[in-house]
């Protein structure tokens, strides 16, 4: 009998079935058979019962036969509930009240011990009219006991979802010839654990592994948005047993883009700068700062500018260069394409003025200006230094500044400033460095005119 | 298309996920369609199903906050325990509802029974009732607040599987559950399967008896 598998927007049975595709190494949940999924339940059970696995089913599966210290065959009682249900299953129907796939009945009620995260039967009130549990399918419930083949320890534990089913089916792949080694070595160690406590690290880590070990170039033409439930059910529950991290589409599609670009070791340094460090943490060695909180990712995940990483203000220099930033202002931050292009061009142009007139203190003053008011007066002064070195375009046009280089006045002063500087700090460096001395002069000068206001 | 457009506006919502009974209870970013139609049943202060309206809705919300909750857990020798919880809730949410029939224009004007989105203290308030004209625009258009089938082609988002309805028989029963993109944000769509709505430029995706397999 096939045709008893679909996905179903549940993590947990998602997680379940993609376990079986790989294992079993097939396309669709559909394809999958009953007898194949029996063929895999010794490997299950061999799995469950090895020390460090059953231990973690202490955190899946709390009071089953497989954690309960009285029963002393833990496979046979174990193999025993899951040809129970296998011998319940039947093929996908039109409707149905599982709470999963809602295309087929519930034959009995499921709780925490087979389900993660259900609860017991003392929340009757919480379960469709009072039942001692939740409404699970036999099929869903028997699928969820492959999940923990593919769930990843950090700290708790996490369970990985996405939309883009490859994705799924490649972590999925990582997980099973991870476990391959285990069995082949007989050291079994329980679920990948790579040493990651802090999720937000592991999810970046987790997306960049998959991005890179499957050097696909086609990660760009679909919307891939990756989940992670980070969880325990472990008998007592603390009040935070359950957090989701999400992934949007196009941070995955920049990750994607960063990773694969000639920039790729620049992108590392922008990361590196956002860890959250004491001195004692060493940079160098992943081991020490890979749980530290890393302001450029949750930047990312909260859909915050990470502008300010891409340069050192200290140096005056830019990280990477401007057609990656390009790339991720338009691709993340949603900004417009003409809008870029004003940009740069303006700063092209006042880079020029700088050069030819010496005149580090506007770049200064870019630097500093703290608001929209300061900021525009800089730009005055500079198309009057544009006019005495006989420059004949205006710097821009009043359409261009209202449309392109203010379109929010106020509220977009502050990101234009930073592109502004950005791409002189890139047309500059160089200038910079090789004029240090007369630079340094021109700064000690006089301070006309700024307290000018337009 | 003549459709009726409710506005409705609160101050806050939660939609509970419905696979976790756990210590910490995330919400939904948009309540499920069988939220809707529990809130236009209200309206009505009778049973409302997709065999009486489509609907369609967008909804959004200024931020989400965690709150203590104290939570009573009966048992089936009917004693009961109180428990803490943490739940998520959303600020100041904002709904626009689509209906099909425009016969409900009457029942937001003056609804039957409290209107909630989502639990019991989750107060709505009816803000404009109107009716306006969906209309068919090809090409791109921004879509979200709102849940979307997993089969609707050139839609992504967080996965979920929720129901459509719930059946007035005792027990109640979930009807017409399946995996949807849950889309908290806007995202740009070019297919068909939206209508859209000029004055408020996005689309609306509407649910209705053609999405549902008949169970009755
Ligand atoms: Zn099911």
């Amino acid at each position: 009998m096939n045709n008893i598998f679909t996905y179903t927007g549940n993590p947990f049975v998602d997680a379940g079935i993609t376990a079986m595709l790989v294992w079993l190494d097939k396309e669709n949940p559909e394809e999958i058979e009953d007898y194949e999924v029996k063929n895999l339940f010794n490997e299950l059970t061999d799995l469950y019962v090895q020390k460090s696995w059953n231990m973690m089913m202490y955190s899946v599966f709390p009071n089953s036969k497989l954690t309960n210290p009285s029963v002393k065959d833990k496979k046979g009682e174990y193999d025993k509930l899951l040809n129970e249900l296998l011998s319940e299953v039947v093929a996908l129907d039109s409707h149905g009240n599982c709470i999963a796939c809602g295309k087929r009945d519930s034959k009995r009620y499921f709780t925490k011990t087979q389900v993660p995260l259900t609860g017991t039967s003392d929340f009757i009130n919480f379960f469709s009219y009072g039942n001692g549990g939740a409404d699970y399918c036999s099929a869903c419930a028997l699928a969820i006991q492959f999940s923990p083949l593919v769930f990843y320890k950090c700290g708790n534990l996490v369970c990985l979802q996405s939309n883009n089913k490859e994705v799924e089916k490649i972590y999925a792949k990582k997980c099973k010839s991870f476990i391959d080694v285990q069995k082949a070595t007989k050291e079994y160690t329980g679920c990948n654990d790579e040493g990651y406590t802090n999720p937000v690290n592991a999810l970046f880590h987790l997306v960049t592994d998959i991005i890179l070990t499957y050097d696909r170039r086609e990660w760009h033409r679909e919307n891939t948005g990756v989940r992670l439930y980070h969880f325990t059910n472990f008998n007592q529950p603390p009040l935070d047993n359950l957090s989701i991290y999400d992934m949007p589409d196009e941070i995955f599609k920049f990750l994607a883009y960063a990773l694969q670009h000639e920039e790729r070791d620049n992108w590392k340094k922008v990361i590196k700068r956002g860890y959250f460090t004491t001195k004692k943490a060493n940079l160098d060695d992943e081991e020490e700062y890979k749980n530290l909180r890393n302001d450029v990712y949750e930047r990312l995940l909260r859909g915050q500018s990470i502008l300010k990483y891409f340069v050192d203000t200290n140096q005056r220099r830019t990280l990477v260069k401007w057609s990656f930033l390009e790339y991720y202002m338009k691709e993340v931050r949603k900004m417009e394409a003409k809008r870029l292009d004003t940009i740069k061009k303006v700063a092209d142009d006042i880079a020029q003025v700088i050069k030819t007139k010496g005149n580090i203190k506007r770049l200064a003053q870019l630097e500093t200006a703290k608001n929209y008011g300061e900021f525009r007066n800089v730009l005055r002064l500079i198309i009057k230094d544009r006019i005495n070195a006989g420059f004949e375009k205006p710097l821009f046009s009043i359409d261009e500044y209202e449309k392109y280089l203010f379109p929010e006045g106020n509220l977009s002063w502050k990101e234009t400033q930073d592109l502004i500087v950005f791409r002189l700090y890139e047309q500059l460096h160089d200038w910079l460095v090789n004029n240090d001395k007369e630079i340094k002069e021109d700064l000690v000068e006089d301070e006309e005119e700024d307290i000018e206001l337009i | 298309m003549k459709v009726l457009r409710v506005h409705l506006v609160g101050w806050t919502a939660s939609f509970r996920y419905p696979i976790f009974i756990t210590g910490y209870q995330p919400t939904l970013p948009v309540p499920p369609v069988s939220t809707i139609y529990g809130l236009i049943s209200a309206a009505k202060g009778d049973y409302v199903t997709p065999l009486n309206t489509k609907v369609g809705y967008v909804m959004r919300s200024e931020a989400k906050g965690v709150d203590l909750e104290t939570i009573y857990m009966l048992s089936t020798d009917n004693s009961a325990k109180s428990n803490v919880y943490k739940r998520e809730f959303l600020l100041n949410p904002d709904l626009y509802l689509y209906l099909t029939d425009l016969s409900f224009k009457e029942i937001f004007k003056k609804p039957e029974y409290p209107l909630l989105l989502g639990r019991s203290s989750d107060l709505m308030m009816v803000e404009e009732v109107k009716e306006v004209d969906l209309m068919q625009k090809h090409g791109n258009k921004r879509v979200g607040g709102t849940v979307v089938p997993f089969e609707e082609e050139g839609i992504w988002g967080p996965l979920q599987a929720l129901p459509m309805y719930f059946s007035n028989t005792i027990p109640r029963e979930a009807i017409g559950i399946k995996s949807y993109y849950v889309l908290e944000n806007f995202i740009e769509y070019d297919g068909d399967s939206f209508w859209y709505d000029d004055e408020l430029d996005w689309g609306v995706y509407l649910h209705g008896q053609e999405n549902i397999s008949q169970k009755q």
